[in-house]
């Protein structure tokens, strides 16, 4: 990242700039050592469990809880590009264009991939 | 807090005892220097391409051959450059390709890259076309480049078929108004004869050396009695590594 530090794109924020480095980097790790990201190692916050109850119309008192035991599980089984959009979405809070940026995709790539991740959520929430 | 404080002062301490400089920026600008140079020179050059096969498709004589009343399907696909379309499709790929590595790239979508670079590259074609430079290369292709000789080989036997009415080949004896010599694709010498009702499909009349593609009727051996003449313009090569073209009427052994 210091290394590249004179490529910095000033019309990015520099988060996005910095999350779209690592994220490269994390992946090209990945594939060195011929590994696949899987378990969930993600913080679940109150605002993370907010955020899908209401995206995905879901009982607060009911559904709340179950998915706050859940989702590490739910989102472990998604495919990798689709818990992508959805980490950046919900747990980053990323606008479209920022997603954009990170994902380098063009920004309607990145709405049908996003709308595709809460199909399968959806389902993955189902079919639990 | 500590943690990150320390993994920060780690860092700084390895930058400064390490001396780790960020990487000049003269780098960045080369780096974006070459693509954009590669993805300009791809569109010449897939415009270049394509105005090969803009000359190769208008050269077909499809008139001439729709006289002959002949399959004008098998024609096309018999005919179509697919050996300049696989290089434009490939130069058209290495655009996108390009473009995609460029600090905007990934903002548009493909297709919109790929109907941008056919766009430019066909109008660029176009233009290329008009000032010639279709025909140039591919008779500079023609006459020295063999495998593509033998590629456009198909191209020029289309002519070749007396027995279905269809004829080419360069004039080398005018015996009377209604009787020339030609030398065909195959080294064979065919007496042509015409009356009054030919229809001449060209500006250029009959004259020696000239190549001639003509529609007609075999009416023994090596004879042929065309109805339809279209009289090449000079300059094109007519044969395997262009060999038949005025200047060189005699095939060569």
């Amino acid at each position: 990242m210091y290394y590249n530090l004179r490529d910095y794109d000033m019309d990015l924020s520099f988060s996005s700039w910095i999350y779209r480095i690592t994220r490269n980097e994390a992946i090209s790790q990945f594939r060195k050592r011929k590994a696949r990201p899987h378990g969930n190692s993600v913080d679940v916050e109150d605002y993370v469990i907010e955020a899908f109850t209401a995206e995905f119309d879901l009982n607060k008192e009911v559904d709340e809880e179950y998915l706050r035991e859940h989702i590490g599980t739910l989102i472990d089984k998604m495919d990798l590009k689709y818990r992508e959009v959805l980490v950046l979405k919900y747990w980053q809070d990323r606008s479209y264009e920022e997603m954009s940026d990170i994902l380098q995709k063009p920004p309607g790539t990145v709405a049908t991939l996003l709308s595709r991740a809460k199909q399968q959520f959806r389902k993955l929430y189902k079919e639990l | 807090m500590s943690d990150k404080k320390d993994f920060s002062s780690q860092l700084i301490d390895r930058i400064t005892e390490e001396d780790i400089r960020p990487k000049p920026q003269w780098q960045f600008f080369l780096k974006r220097g070459v693509i954009w140079s590669v993805a300009s020179a791809a569109v010449v050059f897939g415009a270049l391409s394509m105005a090969v096969v803009i000359y190769m498709v208008r050269e077909n004589d499809w008139d001439l051959y729709l006289q002959a009343d002949k399959n004008l399907v098998a024609f096309f696909f018999s005919t179509v450059p697919y050996f300049w379309l696989v290089i434009f499709i490939a130069l058209v790929s290495l655009v996108l390709y390009q473009i995609k590595h460029t600090k905007r790239g990934y903002k548009h979508h493909g297709y919109i890259i790929v109907l941008g670079s056919v766009v430019i590259s066909g109008l660029l074609g176009m233009m290329f076309y008009a000032f010639g430079l279709g025909k140039a290369i591919d008779v500079v292709f023609e006459e020295n480049v063999s495998f593509y000789s033998e590629y456009v080989a198909p191209r020029h036997a289309l002519w070749a078929r007396p027995e279905d009415g269809v004829l080419a080949g360069q004039i080398i004896a005018i015996e009377s108004d209604s009787e020339f010599t030609i030398i065909t694709l195959h080294d064979e010498e065919w007496t042509v004869y015409t009356d009054d009702d030919v229809v001449i499909l060209s500006i250029d009349s009959i004259g020696l050396e000239r190549l001639v593609r003509m529609t007609g009727e075999q009416i023994g051996d090596f004879e042929f009695h065309a109805e339809h003449i279209k009289v090449k313009p000079e300059g094109v090569p007519f044969g395997p590594r262009g060999r038949h073209r005025p200047g060189n009427a005699m095939p060569i052994p």
